[in-house]
């Protein structure tokens, strides 16, 4: 969560896992360290963008859709408007199974989707394809 | 109240869901060991929201929640903190939403997990799933939001036990 992070690893890959599961946080952010990514973790989307106010830009943000303050969608929409965080890749983590609301999510601005619950080996194909891995 | 013939989804779609889910989750069963004041029973609670308003809930023994906590937070063999379990028993019903969701006609959202004190429901209004897990059961069960287990804060099958 915000000011909680370590000082950065110079050429480390950075993911923000955010969710507003604890649970979910530890079972992603286990999953991105086992394929070599540092992780910072924030509780909701506005938790979220504070973190990435002090830390700066990382290199993935793994979304949940469903938290409370602000959620997911709202999170995307808002993250692609600030120009530092524009092309970062982001990879909605979910339960939300609709079409419809996958779509919703790609068109603000997520990169690829997955239904929870999610692997390492799931998400390692994702952030393969997104050429982080 | 309104009879579980109205739910728009079978006792076997449930079931089917909840297989899904819990086989994808791969949880093991060891003998876990729980902290001072873990509820005897952990409870987690997820609106679904379209055509009409469901309540998914589960209830399951500290020992079931703790090994469901040992997956999501990689703690063999340690039964977590007590906060963990309730927040794991969460993860689990969200989850367990999401499953069932494309079996539903139609547009539906699912909510944000919370906690319930658990009270009889009738079986004419509500399906229920249960499922043998380690040395416990998982109850899982849908209904109608108006015939589901009413919401407390501080419940008192596991007050003081959330962060």
């Amino acid at each position: 969560m915000s000011g909680e992070f370590p000082a950065r690893i110079e050429g480390a890959t950075y993911a923000l896992v955010i969710d507003d599961s604890r649970a979910a946080r530890m079972l992603i952010g286990r999953a991105v360290r086992s394929l070599g990514l540092e992780t910072l973790d924030a509780e909701h989307g506005a938790d979220a963008l504070a973190v990435l106010e002090e830390s700066g830009p990382v290199d993935v943000m793994l979304v949940d859709w469903n938290m409370p303050v602000m959620d997911g969608l709202e999170f995307l929409k808002r993250v692609r408007k600030i120009r530092a965080h524009a092309g970062t890749s982001i990879l909605m983590i979910s339960s939300e199974s609709d079409p419809k609301m996958m779509a919703r999510a790609l068109i603000a601005g997520a990169d690829d989707y997955l239904v929870k619950p999610v692997d390492a080996e799931v998400i390692g194909d994702r952030l393969s394809a997104m050429h982080l891995l | 109240m309104m009879p579980a013939s109205e739910l728009p989804l079978s006792l076997e779609d449930l079931e089917l869901a909840t297989a899904e889910v819990l086989g994808v989750i791969g949880v093991k069963f060891d003998e876990y060991e729980l902290r001072e004041g873990t509820p005897e029973r952990l409870t987690a609670r997820v609106a679904i929201h379209g055509a009409s308003d469901l309540d998914l809930t589960i209830e399951a023994p500290a020992q079931v929640a703790a090994a469901v906590a040992a997956v999501f937070f990689g703690t063999d063999g340690d039964g977590g903190a007590t906060t963990d379990l309730p927040d794991a028993m969460g993860e689990l019903a969200n989850i367990t939403a999401g499953a069932i969701k494309p079996m539903l006609d139609g547009h539906w959202v699912i909510g944000i997990p919370d906690r319930f004190e658990p009270q009889p429901i009738s079986s004419d209004s509500a399906i229920r799933a249960i499922v043998p897990l380690g040395r416990g059961v998982v109850s899982i069960t849908v209904a109608h939001s108006a015939d589901a287990p009413v919401i407390t804060e501080a419940a008192s099958v596991v007050e003081g036990t959330m962060s």
